[in-house]
């Protein structure tokens, strides 16, 4: 369906049309990391993890993180893997293997979604939590004020 | 439309105080290459774009974007939280103190107020995609100059994940590009 110059040899072609204008290769699908490691890279993807160019000052700033296992941890990593992916399939509407890894992301998502909320309450607004008397949407932590610890 | 979820993409727990340091990132979210104007400009250019895959792409990432924003006002507050006269004194970060406080404020680390003149959106795909593309680029050059001024594991954490977006977001717009090259043909004969 949607046609790539990468997908041409156009390298020497005089009639080729590929002056004047930039040229970034389409990524190809590999599998994914899982949520935690995705959410601790940055990326869902190992060939674009600190893919091009960076400060040679800040190469030993670059390592891998910790995310921690927390429900809140895990539910970040789960919704993290959803949109990158989702990021991934907007360029890539066709890839059948990215959509069901997709579909898997978000099906894991909602149902930590749903332990989540059994802890800590409402986690999304304007009808898409289900509210509780005394209206638990309101309750601290907001998202700025969690530093750790269960929740 | 759009919905708040009560949590932030990538968990920032800062612990240490560091009003200095609140004022070197507080570039990233009122700055020319902040992540407020990333927000505002992909938000505002999609509406000119001619293809679904455009479209999506710069709603998609313009969200992101904001989660972004909130990820650096966040890690904002935290450095600036209990600052006391003397921290602040020290540090030399007086005149943002004296303006905000331990509020965070869409400021460059100048103190110069977030402006819509760092941002364009000129209704043609190809312009404004270039424009996105270079405006990753700046951003990872300002969370790299940042990392080598961080020295607390709780800052560089997030900074380094923030960095990975960038690269991430370039390579879409990059893929976006490459697809519209190929795609829009209204080229003139000459």
């Amino acid at each position: 369906m949607i046609n790539y110059l990468s997908d041409k040899n156009c390298g020497n072609d005089p009639g080729c049309d590929a002056l004047a204008q930039m040229f970034i290769p389409r990524q190809r699908w590999a599998a994914p990391y899982a949520a935690k490691e995705a959410l601790s890279h940055g990326t869902a993807f190992e060939c674009l993890y600190n893919a091009g160019y960076a400060q040679p000052a800040v190469c030993s700033k670059l390592g891998q993180s910790a995310v921690g296992s927390t429900l809140y941890d895990q539910l970040c990593s789960a919704c993290f893997l959803c949109v990158d992916l989702n990021i991934y399939l907007d360029t890539h509407p066709d890839d059948e293997q990215a959509l069901s890894k997709f579909n898997a992301a978000a099906q894991n998502f909602m149902t930590l979604l749903e332990q989540f909320e059994k802890e800590s309450g409402a986690t999304l607004n304007f009808g898409h939590s289900i509210g509780q008397p005394g209206w638990d949407w309101i309750e601290a932590p907001w998202p700025w004020q969690r530093m750790g610890g269960s929740k | 439309m759009w919905i708040y979820q009560k949590t932030l993409e990538y968990p920032v727990r800062i612990k240490r105080t560091d009003p200095r340091m609140a004022n070197a990132i507080i570039a990233q979210y009122g700055g020319p290459d902040g992540e407020l104007g990333a927000s505002l400009r992909y938000l505002s250019q999609r509406y000119t774009m001619p293809t679904d895959m455009a479209r999506a792409t710069l709603t998609d990432i313009g969200t992101e974007e904001l989660a972004h924003m909130e990820m650096v006002s966040t890690m904002v507050v935290q450095l600036l939280r209990d600052a006391t006269a003397e921290q602040v004194k020290a540090a030399g970060a007086e005149a943002y103190f004296v303006n905000h406080g331990a509020g965070a404020y869409p400021a460059d680390a100048t103190g110069m107020p977030f402006t819509a003149a760092y941002i364009q959106s000129k209704g043609e795909a190809i312009t404004d995609l270039y424009e996105d593309a270079a405006a990753e680029q700046k951003a990872r050059s300002t969370y790299e100059y940042l990392l080598r001024l961080a020295d607390d594991p709780d800052v560089i954490d997030a900074l380094r994940f923030l960095r990975q977006r960038e690269i991430v977001h370039f390579q879409r717009f990059g893929e976006l590009i490459t697809a519209l090259n190929d795609s829009t043909h209204s080229k003139c004969q000459f």
